[in-house]
């Protein structure tokens, strides 16, 4: 799977969690960029792309993520 | 994103709770810990709720069921437990729910009312710490299975009220064992976020019920949907809580029930995150 399929993925998984239909996400969006997007929200956010992407987080990479390009790159790197 | 909502919740602070995390602070600095290491108190705090929060999305319940589980990996490993408890404690003033609920608390004490005053659990020691600075209870007593917490609430006791100390009285003992304790003997009980720590809450409370004097101030405090490490007993709603306090022979005098931050109580439900509640109760004879 591609980068950019990765991040159009994140996208939708985003703008439903969210609740912000019209949210775009790029690689520079970061959480203080997404009305909502708290700790907890981002753990819920996490769980969500686990289930669509078939991946697994460690709790230590939580919040190893300094935007949505780091986001999209580990699962890019985990998916192989 | 922490570090924003940090700077959000010290705004959020009195000047009497800021005077007071100064103090804890000051009494872990006095203790010879280092700065990194206070950091880091607060730091296993949010990494052991971050990996029982991933733990809890994904099963639907707490990784812990029994006291077995978790007595050795927590309640009894000092240096964890201390660097528990330290953390625990900065999240009395770090996190507005806790924040709240430490208001509800001082909010509701009777600081005139006197005689005996138990608490089952001080765990911090932050809320007896309170209660000795503020009341004016003639005896204090505080029972904690875990010595470290017995030994933290003693350093916090010492500096919110140094005159107090003659009049309480810390052990670490379970509260199952608590047959020593005269029924009907307290005219205050206090159990802040314990009974989501044991497997048979109902047990506590009914012990309580016995203790209590007819007219005694009786307060709660727990969650809903929150996941710890040691968390065991699981209530998915407040009303299966507030069914097991009338099953104990309870009534509900006052409450406060705090949805997750940025959400309504009904949206906290619904997705399964942590509302912190608190109670005053008071007992009813059938």
């Amino acid at each position: 799977m591609g980068s950019a399929e990765i991040l159009a993925g994140l996208g939708e998984i985003a703008a439903d969690h969210f609740d912000l239909p019209d949210l775009v996400l790029t690689r520079e969006t970061t959480a203080a960029d997404v009305p909502g997007w708290d700790s907890l929200a981002h753990i819920q956010f996490l769980m969500q792309i686990e289930n669509r992407f078939r991946v697994r987080f460690k709790a230590s990479e939580v919040s190893s993520f300094a935007d949505v390009g780091q986001l999209a790159d580990r699962i890019r790197s985990r998916l192989g | 994103m922490h570090k924003s909502f940090l700077e959000r919740a010290l705004e959020f602070l009195t000047p009497t709770e800021t005077k007071r995390l100064e103090l804890i602070l000051v009494f872990l600095v006095e203790k010879g810990h280092e700065l990194d290491y206070i950091v880091d108190c607060y730091m296993t705090v949010l990494d052991d709720m971050t990996n029982e929060q991933m733990y809890f999305f994904r099963h639907g319940e707490y990784r812990h069921k029994t006291y077995a589980d978790v007595a050795d990996s927590v309640y009894h490993d000092k240096s964890y437990m201390d660097r528990y408890m330290y953390g625990l404690a900065l999240t009395a003033f770090f996190w507005p729910n806790h924040v709240e609920i430490a208001r509800f608390f001082e909010r509701t004490l009777p600081i005139a009312k006197g005689g005996r005053y138990l608490e089952v659990g001080p765990g911090h020691g932050y809320f007896m710490a309170i209660a000795a600075e503020r009341g004016e209870f003639d005896e204090m007593l505080g029972i904690d299975i875990s010595e470290a917490s017995i030994a933290q609430t003693r350093g916090l006791l010492a500096r919110f009220a140094p005159a107090a100390s003659a009049r309480c009285e810390l052990r670490v003992a379970d509260f199952h064992d608590s047959a020593s304790l005269m029924p009907e003997s307290f005219d205050a009980v206090v159990m802040g976020e314990v009974i989501e720590h044991v497997e048979d809450p109902d047990t506590f409370l009914r012990r309580v019920w016995e203790l209590a004097r007819d007219d005694a101030y009786i307060c709660v405090t727990t969650g809903i949907n929150a996941p710890a490490i040691d968390h065991l007993y699981l209530w998915r709603t407040t009303d299966e809580l507030e069914e097991m306090f009338e099953d104990c022979g309870f009534r509900i005098r006052d409450a406060l029930r705090l949805p997750y931050e940025g959400r309504t109580l009904e949206q906290s439900r619904k997705q399964n995150l942590p509302i912190r509640v608190a109670y005053i109760l008071e007992k009813v004879r059938s």
